[in-house]
């Protein structure tokens, strides 16, 4: 088929409205000392303390900033432990016997009704940093960089697409009239920070369902210039480039910031997080994850305390289907995630989903130039080139470059549309290592 | 637990190189039925290309793997095929002026095809040329005036009604420019006419076209630029020379007479052999339909799509350059498509006024 093809088949047994749970708090919660962004981790708690709820216990040593690190249950630290991490790799993590109790820790506090009103963009920025707050989304790009922005903003946009099979935690927090209020509070904060009279929520076209929803929390927020914007379905239109092109019609240059433009964009969570530091005084610290894949025996959207393992989400659910079968599982969407090597990990501020497929090989058939892969990449790139300019020895650098294998941000579409079966995703992943080299 | 890390993407669309093949089998069958209606020489036309490229491949493949079977897929059994019957269809639905020489023009034809234009460039997916176009201009060249022209016998045309043996050339052999031949409108478009056997029928052809275009096996935007050039450049030519009154009636002539349509359904859509980026297809398209007609009208030859297939398969890697590959349309683009479109047209005048002060 020579077809653009960025409107994702469904999977079987796909479903947006999973059944909705809170997942009881659990007896053990970690917390990983380092991660992705930060190396290192100076602890101020030693083993057998007692910790309170979001009580600040160390700090994360980072080439841009410091994360400190907030307990996620109040109850005892008991030491170091090793679990994987969602990239794969194996890291230390923080391990706390939960009391079930979450008495909150007397620093704890947030800021007043006033004190929200009259808040400027530095304190917004310091808040931020303090908190670690990055976006939800699964990126986990710091926020407080976007708004330490001095840019003139237009327009706020907040990222509701969610253009990834099985991903639907934003639109769970949609849904929801209680998340909902929060995220349009969040804008409206930020309207007034930044004078901006144009803040919109956008989601997909085909969740209409959203809409008399917002409508009707909206009602009761009159005047905010907030409102909510319908965009197209295909994959990837949560990609920013993509959604600021379609809800404005601004073409963001690759690597720069969208706030150049005179755009501020955050993810749906990344809102709540936001009330969540000004009202609570505390970082997120319950998330909507969905456990979903022909795996699992009953997919279930969960509400889930920061810090649980995987296995407990699993059992929550059901467990798997079967226990031989060769299976893969994959810590947010089917096309972005990343695939574990086991189910021994925990569930950060950053998971959206967690998804366990059956494996599937695909057999793969010589490329009949069909251009199904440059017709279909969102980057305008072309992996057929790319993937040519790789098997050849040696490789042409300078050619690599001027292929603009840069810009590519791995959404995996020319190996999901590849006639043949090749994966190209992989070829412009190492292309990408190839144009890096100094 | 069994567990496996892979990477991502963790879906893939449902669509295989073999299933396009298919595709353009399904999409052949309506002219290959038509094709039996000639008895032996149909039958023969389609059996004897099939078994030469079969055994080739196989052998290519065995070659390769160093006395291996393993890498032999079904798209490598479909892939010759497909040229095995776009080569047999190109072929006369008779015997040659030398009695066995359509088998020697078969098998070579085929043979030459397969191997010059596809296994030494590294087999499916790899090579430049069209290979049953490559095959075809092979034994036009060589030995083409000993099996062509006249009239054959087809049971499907006799079951219409429409058998009656014509005589004289066809439409473009006779006199391309400025005749009509023998043959009706009615005629070109049911096949009750002379040619390769699998080009005269338009209307089987047709079926195919709407089959490859509804499963999109073939990029519409080849078909529409080739076309709409083709139709076109004729309509200029018909204009110039008929009046405007005629000029409608020349141009459907045009369309539904040679290999023209055969051309477009099958042989101009092969993905393999043409650019990769969307305005790269519309450029290609143009030219290989200008070419076409320029050899239509003012070549020695009667007929020229396969030579201009061929052409145009030539400057396809030069179009896909990674200098200057793109994937979005730009001014440059359309820069292109309005030179290669004025020049074509004013070719197609010029010489069409020296035709007629009998300069060509």
């Amino acid at each position: 088929m020579i077809a653009k093809s960025n409107h994702l088949q469904t999977p079987k047994g796909y479903n947006v409205s999973l059944p909705l749970e809170t997942l009881p708090s659990q007896k053990y919660l970690f917390i990983p000392k380092t991660n992705m962004r930060c190396a290192k981790a100076d602890l101020s708690i030693a083993v057998g303390d007692k910790v309170n709820f979001s009580q600040e216990i160390g700090i994360r040593h980072g080439p841009f900033f410091d994360q400190p690190i907030f307990s996620p249950c109040s109850g005892t630290y008991l030491g170091l432990e090793k679990h994987g991490y969602r990239n794969g790799k194996v890291l230390e993590y923080l391990k706390f016997e939960n009391d079930g109790k979450d008495t909150l820790d007397p620093s704890v506090k947030g800021l007043s009704k006033q004190e929200i009103a009259s808040l400027t963009q530095d304190q917004l920025v310091a808040l931020l940093k303090h908190y670690a707050a990055v976006g939800l989304g699964g990126s986990s790009f710091p926020s407080y960089v976007k708004a330490q922005t001095k840019e003139k903003i237009n327009t706020i946009l907040i990222d509701g697409v969610e253009c990834e099979p099985y991903v639907t935690a934003d639109h769970r927090a949609l849904e929801d009239e209680g998340s909902l209020r929060k995220v349009i509070e969040g804008m409206i904060v930020l309207n007034r920070i930044y004078g901006c009279k144009d803040a919109r929520i956008c989601i997909k076209a085909k969740h209409k369902e959203l809409v008399p929803v917002f409508d009707k929390v909206i009602a009761d927020y009159p005047d905010s210039g907030v409102s909510m914007q319908l965009l197209g379905s295909f994959y990837p239109q949560g990609w920013e480039l993509a959604m600021i092109k379609k809800a404005t019609g601004i073409e963001v240059k690759p690597g720069t910031l969208p706030a150049k433009y005179g755009i501020l964009n955050f993810n749906v969570n990344s809102m709540i997080q936001l009330m969540s530091i000004l009202e609570k005084g505390m970082p997120i610290m319950d998330r909507y994850v969905n456990v979903n894949g022909d795996e699992i025996v009953s997919p279930k959207t969960l509400l889930v305390r920061v810090g649980t393992p995987f296995s407990a989400l699993i059992e929550a659910c059901g467990g798997y289907k079967s226990q031989e079968d060769e299976k893969i599982l994959l810590v947010g969407g089917a096309m972005m995630g990343s695939s574990i090597p086991n189910d021994d990990c925990v569930v950060t501020r950053t998971v959206t989903s967690l998804v366990c497929n059956k494996k599937v090989y695909y057999k793969e058939e010589p490329c009949i130039r069909c251009g199904t892969c440059v017709l279909s990449c969102p980057a305008h790139l072309y992996p057929v080139l790319v993937m040519k300019a790789m098997k050849t020895m040696p490789v042409d650098r300078q050619k690599i470059k001027d292929l603009k294998v840069l810009n590519c941000m791995e959404c995996g579409l020319c190996s999901y549309s590849c006639t043949s079966k090749i994966p190209l995703t992989d070829y412009m992943r190492r292309a990408k290592v190839v144009a890096k080299l100094p | 637990m069994n567990f496996t890390v892979e990477t991502s993407p963790h879906i893939r669309r449902r669509a295989n190189a073999s299933m396009m093949l298919l595709d353009v089998i399904i999409a052949l069958l309506p002219v290959i039925v038509f094709s039996c209606g000639y008895g032996w020489a149909g039958v023969r036309n389609l059996l004897i290309p099939l078994v030469v490229m079969e055994v080739a491949e196989l052998l290519f493949v065995l070659i390769k793997g160093k006395g291996s079977l393993k890498a032999y897929s079904p798209v490598n059994a479909l892939s010759a095929a497909v040229s095995a019957l776009i080569f047999g269809l190109m072929a006369e639905p008779r015997s040659a002026s030398m009695a066995g020489m359509e088998y020697f023009y078969l098998i070579a034809g085929s043979a030459f095809g397969i191997i010059v234009a596809k296994l030494v460039f590294g087999g499916f997916g790899q090579n430049i040329f069209n290979p049953a176009a490559a095959g075809f201009v092979f034994t036009r060249l060589c030995f083409g005036s000993s099996w062509t022209g006249g009239y054959a016998e087809n049971a499907f045309v006799k079951l219409f009604g429409l058998g009656s043996v014509h005589t004289g050339g066809t439409y473009l052999s006779s006199n391309p420019f400025f005749g009509k031949g023998g043959y009706s409108l009615l005629d070109l478009l049911l096949g009750n006419s002379q040619g390769p056997m699998g080009e005269v029928c338009k209307v089987a052809i047709l079926l195919g076209l709407v089959y490859l275009l509804i499963r999109r096996a073939a990029d519409w935007r080849v078909v529409l630029s080739y076309g709409v050039t083709f139709a076109v450049l004729s309509l200029c030519a018909g204009i110039f020379q008929q009046g405007y009154a005629n000029a409608f009636e020349f141009a459907a002539y045009q369309l539904l007479s040679g290999g023209f349509l055969f051309g477009l359904t099958f042989m101009i859509t092969d993905p393999v052999t043409m650019p990769i980026d969307a305005p790269a297809r519309v450029t290609y398209g143009m030219v290989a339909s200008i070419l076409a007609i320029l050899m239509r009208f003012f070549a020695s030859n009667p007929e020229g799509v396969g030579f201009a297939i061929l052409i145009a398969n030539a400057i396809a890697p030069f179009l896909d350059h990674y200098k200057w590959a793109h994937s979005r349309y730009s001014w440059k683009d359309f820069l292109t498509y309005g030179i290669l479109a004025s020049v074509s047209i004013g070719l197609v005048i010029a010489g069409a006024y020296a035709k007629t002060q009998g300069g060509i």
